[in-house]
């Protein structure tokens, strides 16, 4: 494989969080050529990011605000486009990766043509797909999302390459860079340690309250040689202003250094290279100073699951409230915020200590949960529980799904530790198996009654409407039977994606397609089955329902 | 062979007429004499024409500055003459097949700068506009093509007045010309006099063919008057200017979901400068339409930055002071009527009972028509007062019809056409007329629309819309009841004042006119948008002959009719439409992905 191009168009965080795919794809293939199409906004960032041969950038936020108004004619933002797109086309890409998991970027993958293309693309009609098993993961787990623990950084690496070494995330700062940063701190102060605070996020629903901040900087600053590096962009300085006029009143005593909309994004990631610790909410500059190898302390609030987003690779810690409700849906519009009170700053400035060598693990309250960031046997980035609990059954599950999704895409074996004991709702996925496994099976019986009704010649037209209709309707049964099931649901999902992912061109070739996924869905229920069974103590009722699968 | 006869000899073959012209034309009116840089430089009146120092490199910043812009396919009208050093700039700064058309407001001025400087080597591919100002605009229009007009200020202002005509006929001209579409978003007021005027826009609009949007905010009147139980001053203004802020946003919304050509917002609608803001970062052009008097609503002041184009009714101070306050373009442009509404109509018996006079005026109560109208009482006329806001008002109460309420406008029509003698009062907050009463009301345009005769007040801008044939004009408030008397007395001299009038409004003044001279103007301001979409530059046969570079668009493009409008939404709609068993091409896989940036709408809240 001699040329590989990433689609990376949307977020600073994603970029960074591809990083290590980079390494991964070079592993791989080594001296790949690996170019990265990227929108202008974001192009300082693609120059940090060591591995890249050629970052194409293009102005797709122009391109958006001028076709929406009807700024230019049609002629000529398309030659535009394509005289922009045309050094593109000249590469033979080997394998295109989309990690902008939009509709656009699926035509711009089409548009590129390639025989290895991974995540969003399009089929021959402009319908939308989703390649290889990671990719569609990613678009599916959000549904059983307390499940997941994969991070992102794992399935854009898996995804757009393959399981292999682990590869923390690395940026590249120049000498020059790091020059201007030492002084600029230098200009505020020569604290033992600097500590890198953002206060704010791009959503007001992962942001911890203000206050909150300065009273953590409070704390940290107590009895302690320590300044801190506030960063942000000036649309933050609000919230900035509110976390330092509380960490005034609260007796602040260290050394302050705002760059806060002073910065370019390249300046951040200088400072942040500097500091011997940064706090956080769940933004891009968390993924910097991860790049940076700056331990972070992220503040895990509102809709963030930080086993999605969290910072990656050992040294890292994340703090989550325990909260029922907590993490919320995307489309969640929560009046109170409950969660960001359960982190109590003074246990978190604790947590600082300990990370910045000062102190042990201090124990925290049981509003809290802490887990520390490391790499797992089979060379992903894990999450270890440090304190708190979790609800057993998602524990359970998570483990679960975790290795059980890992074999099922890499095909070979997982080195994580298996769950040993049987699942906690034993009962219910025994129980709920004698509904399902015979529907599984009718589902199958179905998918074949409306292969062999495509094949006759003339089709009849009719009937195969009609089987259809069936056909779809079983699913939703099914679908709705398993809705909430941790043992079920997920493979549901998964089988649900294949069926709106049908390459073929014409009606036979769409459902052999059919035919496959249903195949492949009935042999995964039945190895899930086993495998949540394994260990019960009453073979004999096992055996009897495993029957029930036929 | 010296400079001058070098020149004529050049313009002789461009030109013959003008040369011959141009050699029995005197010069002197630029005075000539050498900058520091030895180069020639002009000075009019103290006033320099090019720069002392270098004219040379003055010129060139100019040229850059608006070559820029400039793209293929314009005709590029430079108004601004001078030693034209910035004409030469520019033709080196612009691409060879560009056509330069030089206006030449005063032949004078051109014989002084061929005494002094060449036309050598790019003089031979100026196209010279000369003539009249509608003569020169219709050469300017003919050339068919997308026009942008470059300013060289300096010189522009030797002639202001002509420049200024010409611009006004090339618009009209250019107005007429137009075959485009423009979907046009009117974004009304809460309430007040501008929203009746909103209405008649949108229906100029539409009958110009434009598809209209029309974002009536009167709709939220009542709640927004609710608020006036709110009694403390600072609460009730703080929630009112919320709600109107509310209001803004939800005009916001409306062109993320159809994205207009432009926003027109009528006088007093409730855009604040965040939502302007927002939209001038998306790229979408926005227009105000300000019927108010400048001197009495100030508002604009502070909302002059937020849009792309202002006109406004008065001229002159009005102008100048927009100009001076940071408009970018600012037009003159007076109400009007609408024929369909401001028109003949019969009243019946009951009708004529009600509303039928001899004398009427029909307005809100201002001071000054509380102290001039008594005069019209005790006379042997019928005399009625008809309007809101007249509490207390004295004498009159006794003629104050249907206890002073509101008066819509099918009533009003009718009182128009009831009434004998139209009394046409502009409104002043002091006494007597207002001293620089230049605008002319909507009542004026209204009135004559509908053939009904009136006695105004004298209003500066008056005489370039109706003359005195079509109306009787007073000076003074005590001219009011020697006018009624002799105008009750002359029947069939008001019959015929009334018929002038009301043929001056169906020649010039229906809103119609006014939103093809808006249009027009926005069209030259913006030549590659406006102008280029209402020239028909965006229907198929136009894209068709802009795609030799892309030729795989031409069979897609083709399968439109000719003079249809064709953008990106629409060759993706046809691209979609050919269902699950295409095959899509590469440059349709393009199209479809352009067409995706174009749905988004999250960024624009």
């Amino acid at each position: 494989m001699n040329n590989v191009l990433i689609i990376n168009i949307t977020r600073m965080g994603d970029l960074i969080q591809m990083i290590p795919l980079l390494a991964r794809l070079q592993d791989e293939s080594p001296g790949v050529g690996i170019d990265l199409i990227v929108d202008r906004e974001f192009g300082h960032m693609a120059a940090m990011i060591p591995g890249i041969r050629q970052v194409f950038i293009f102005d797709f936020q122009a391109l958006m605000d001028e076709s929406r108004v009807c700024a230019r004619d049609v002629v000529s933002l398309y030659q535009d486009l394509s005289h922009w797109a045309k050094p593109l086309l000249q590469v033979s890409y080997d394998r295109v990766i989309n990690l902008t998991f939009n509709r656009r970027s699926a035509f711009l993958v089409k548009y590129l043509g390639c025989a290895d293309e991974r995540g969003m693309t399009t089929a021959h009609d402009g319908s939308f797909l989703v390649k290889n098993p990671w990719m569609k993961y990613f678009l599916d787990f959000h549904v059983y999302r307390h499940l997941n623990r994969f991070n992102i950084v794992d399935l854009f690496a898996l995804g757009g390459s393959g399981p292999g070494r682990f590869h923390p995330i690395e940026l590249f700062v120049t000498p020059e860079l790091a020059d201007w940063a030492r002084t600029f701190l230098r200009n505020a102060g020569a604290p033992r340690y600097w500590v890198g605070v953002q206060v704010g996020a791009s959503d007001p629903m992962k942001a911890w309250r203000p206050e909150y901040f300065g009273q953590l900087m409070a704390h940290l600053s107590q009895g302690r040689n320590v300044g801190f590096v506030l960063i942000g962009t000036p649309k933050e300085e609000p919230s900035v202003e509110e976390a330092l006029q509380v960490y005034r009143q609260a007796g602040g005593q260290g050394v302050l250094c705002e760059a806060v909309g002073k910065t370019s994004v390249p300046e951040v990631v200088a400072l942040l290279q500097q500091c011997q610790l940064m706090v956080t909410n769940d933004t891009g500059p968390m993924h910097m100073a991860v790049g940076v190898k700056t331990p972070v302390v992220n503040i895990s609030v509102g809709h963030v699951d930080f086993r999605e987003t969290g910072p990656f690779g050992p040294g890292n810690w994340v703090v989550q409230p325990d909260i029922a409700c907590g993490p919320c849906g995307f489309d969640k519009v929560c009046p109170h915020h409950a969660c960001k009170d359960h982190l109590l700053p003074q246990e978190i400035a604790g947590l600082c200590w300990h990370v910045l060598g000062e102190g042990a693990l201090p124990t925290f309250s049981s509003t809290i949960r802490v887990f520390e960031g490391g790499i797992d046997e089979d060379h992903l980035g894990t999450f270890v529980l440090r304190s708190g609990q979790e609800p057993s059954v998602t524990a359970w599950y998570g483990t679960f799904w975790r290795r059980a999704w890992y074999e099922m895409f890499t095909g070979g074996f997982s080195h994580t530790l298996p769950s040993s004991s049987l699942p906690p709702d034993y009962e219910e996925v025994i129980a709920l198996w004698a509904l399902f496994a015979p529907q599984v099976s009718a589902l199958c019986q179905q998918v074949k009654l409306v292969r062999s009704l495509s094949r006759r010649q003339p089709v009849p037209v009719l009937d195969l409407k009609e089987a259809q209709h069936r056909l779809k309707e079983h699913t939703l049964v099914m679908k709705e039977l398993v809705r909430a099931s941790f043992a079920y649901g997920p493979l549901t999902v998964a089988f649900i994606r294949e069926t709106f992912n049908l390459e073929g061109q014409t009606l036979q070739a769409m459902t052999e397609e059919y035919v496959m996924a249903a195949k492949t869905f009935q042999d995964r229920v039945t190895l899930i089955f086993d495998q949540l069974t394994r260990d019960s103590p009453e073979p004999k009722r096992r055996d009897l329902y495993a029957s029930a699968i036929g | 062979m010296n400079v001058f006869q070098e020149n004529i000899s050049i313009l002789r073959s461009q030109d013959p007429a003008l040369a011959s012209h141009l050699l029995n034309t005197p010069g002197g009116l630029l005075s000539i004499y050498p900058a520091k840089s030895g180069l020639p430089t002009a000075v009019v009146n103290n006033r320099s024409i090019h720069s002392a120092y270098d004219p040379l490199r003055e010129a060139e910043q100019w040229a850059a500055h608006h070559a820029k812009d400039c793209q293929a396919g314009e005709v590029l009208v430079v108004l601004g003459l001078g030693l034209w050093y910035h004409l030469e700039a520019l033709f080196a700064n612009v691409s060879q097949d560009s056509l330069i058309m030089v206006v030449v407001p005063n032949l004078q001025e051109l014989v002084d700068g061929l005494a002094v400087r060449g036309l050598k080597g790019w003089g031979e591919r100026v196209k010279w506009v000369w003539g009249d100002p509608e003569s020169m605009a219709g050469q300017v229009a003919q050339q068919g093509q997308r026009v942008r007009l470059l300013t060289y200020e300096p010189a522009l202002s030797l002639h202001a007045d002509v420049y200024d005509a010409f611009r006004l006929q090339l618009r009209q001209q250019l107005a007429h010309r137009a075959n485009g579409t423009l979907h046009v978003m009117v974004v009304g007021p809460i309430y007040g006099g501008s929203l009746p005027i909103g209405g008649y826009v949108v229906r100029a609009l539409e009958s110009l063919g434009h598809r209209v949007s029309w974002v009536d905010h009167s709709l939220h009147e009542r709640g927004y008057q609710q608020l006036n139980t709110i009694r403390d001053d600072r609460l009730r203004m703080t929630v009112q200017q919320r709600f109107s802020d509310t209001l803004g946003v939800i005009s916001l919304a409306h062109v993320a979901e159809d994205p207009p050509d432009v926003v027109l917002a009528m006088s007093q609608a409730p855009l604040s400068m965040a939502v302007l803001e927002q939209m001038r970062r998306k790229k979408v052009l926005t227009a105000m339409w300000f019927v108010e008097n400048f001197r009495h609503l100030t508002y604009w002041q502070q909302m002059i930055g937020g849009y792309d184009f202002w006109f406004v009714m008065q001229q002159a101070a009005c102008l100048d002071a927009f100009k001076q306050a940071g408009a970018s373009h600012v037009s003159y442009l007076p109400l009007a009527a609408d024929p369909s509404i401001h028109q003949r109509v019969n009243l019946t018996e009951h009708e004529e009972d009600e509303l039928k006079a001899d004398v009427s005026f029909l307005g809100a109560g201002y001071r000054n028509r509380r102290e001039i109208l008594p005069a019209l009482l005790g006379h042997e006329w019928t005399f009625k007062l008809w309007g809101n806001e007249w509490d207390n008002c004295g004498t009159l109460a006794k003629v104050l019809q249907r206890n002073g309420a509101r008066i819509d406008t099918p009533t009003s029509v009718k009182i128009f056409n009831g009434t004998t003698v139209n009394i046409n009062l502009h409104s002043y907050t002091k006494s007597g007329f207002d001293p620089d009463g230049d605008s002319v009301n909507p009542r004026t345009f209204e009135l004559a629309s509908c053939g009904a005769f009136q006695v105004i007040d004298h209003r500066t801008l008056l005489p370039d819309l109706f003359d005195d044939t079509m109306m009787k004009v007073v000076r003074t408030p005590e001219e009011f009841v020697p006018a009624i008397n002799t105008s009750l007395r002359e029947p069939e001299q008001r019959r015929a004042m009334a018929e002038a009038s009301k043929q001056q409004v169906m020649t010039s003044h229906t809103y119609v006119h006014r939103m093809e001279t808006l249009l027009s103007a926005m069209g030259l301001a913006s030549p590659d948008r406006i102008g280029a979409i209402l020239q028909g530059e965006r229907q198929a046969e136009s894209l068709l002959a802009r795609s030799r570079e892309s030729p795989e668009l031409i069979p897609l493009l083709n399968t439109f009719p000719k003079k249809s409008r064709v953008e990106l939404v629409d060759m993706a709609r046809a691209i979609r439409l050919k269902g699950p068993e295409a095959q899509l091409k590469r440059e349709e896989l393009l199209i479809l992905m352009m067409d995706e940036y174009r749905q988004e709408k999250r960024d624009f809240l």
